[in-house]
């Protein structure tokens, strides 16, 4: 068998993906049935198909995980847990910051908007009680942190459709 | 069996298949990754003791000598007052709070002549003096377990214009809130 025979037949065998046919580095004939008279291999389009599909899915898949990444790292970044801690110590240190008679307006959209889907009322995402606040934004027992100056703090939510909410520093306790 | 397995790919996609399995595994590693880094990043909580500890010095800058006075309760004539037993209260600062079993803070304050540098005038000390130790071991290098200290000062002259140097030494605990245990 000729050389060029033998190499035939290893590229028509590798025409031949889905096929259990066996082709023998010596089955000349059977690697040349599989060819078209004017030369060209009859599988030869339907491969091409096949790469196609396989590379389209392989890229798909690829983003797919990349999209469930991105989502689990935004879901993190603006969990409740994360939330919770951020504002409460924001407006601790806010209010430790501050003198009475002051008014301050914080913007809260994100928590607003995490608590109005887990089911909690407006008034009740912060709570001050004495020097501790409370921040809830889920169905769990919310974040506390406290402030070190003796200050008669109230904390209500601006009216509606501002997502703000409103730190009033009344005076010395 | 095994033959049967490979002899259901054809003897050229072999090293697709493999490369499949390879790319999974880097798959997983960048997944594990990911979400070791963002477990490392959320799970910490936010320090905010630089920013406390630089809050309560300025509440109590502020409680001593607000517009460039020495509050008379503190230093009058010359001559220091013995009403900082209750500083805290003066300065409307409460340092028990029913989220902490003991107190979070110590505060230092010094008062000296400017002609006599060494020996305070008057000096303060409220909260918890436990904290005081880790000030000393953190003075080269910060270590985020420890209590955060900082210390400030300002010049300031009393109602009959002595002047003073004025030391605030101002600590902040509350890590179990601001630090990964």
């Amino acid at each position: 068998m000729k050389r060029g025979d033998k190499e035939f037949c290893e590229f028509a065998q590798s025409f031949q993906p889905n096929s259990r046919l066996r082709l023998h580095n010596t089955d000349l004939n059977s690697a040349k049935s599989l060819a078209h008279p004017n030369g060209k291999f009859f599988y030869l389009r339907n491969r091409r198909g096949t790469i196609l599909v396989e590379n389209v899915i392989f890229i798909v898949l690829n983003l797919l995980f990349l999209a469930i990444l991105l989502l689990f790292i935004y879901r993190q970044g603006n969990g409740a847990v994360v939330l919770e801690q951020s504002y409460a110590k924001n407006i601790a240190l806010l209010i430790d910051s501050s003198r009475p008679v002051m008014e301050m307006k914080l913007n809260m959209e994100d928590a607003f908007n995490l608590a109005e889907k887990n089911g909690i009322k407006p008034e009740d995402i912060v709570k001050i009680n004495g020097n501790i606040i409370t921040v809830k934004l889920s169905n769990s027992g919310g974040y506390q942190y406290s402030f070190f100056t003796n200050y008669d703090v109230t904390a209500y939510p601006d009216v509606s459709p501002n997502k703000n909410y409103i730190i009033k520093i009344n005076g010395y306790k | 069996m095994k033959n049967k397995i490979f002899d259901f790919f054809p003897k050229n996609s072999r090293g697709d298949k493999i490369l499949s399995i390879y790319w999974f595994a880097i798959l997983l590693i960048v997944a594990g990754g990911i979400f070791a880094m963002v477990y490392v990043f959320y799970g910490a909580p936010y320090d905010v003791r630089q920013i406390e500890a630089r809050e309560l010095t300025n509440q109590i800058a502020n409680c001593i000598s607000y517009t460039g006075k020495i509050n008379t309760n503190l230093i009058s004539g010359g001559v220091p007052s013995l009403s900082s037993q209750n500083f805290l209260e003066q300065c409307h600062l409460i340092f028990n709070s029913s989220e902490w079993s003991d107190e979070q803070f110590y505060t230092e304050v010094y008062i000296y002549k400017l002609d006599n540098p060494d020996n305070p005038v008057l000096d303060i000390k409220k909260g918890n003096n436990n904290w005081l130790a880790g000030c000393s071991i953190q003075e080269n290098q910060t270590q985020e377990n420890l209590p955060f200290c900082l210390t400030k000062s300002f010049y300031s002259v009393d109602n009959t214009d002595n002047p003073y140097i004025i030391k605030i030494l101002s600590v902040v605990r509350k890590s179990e809130k601001n630090v990964k245990m």
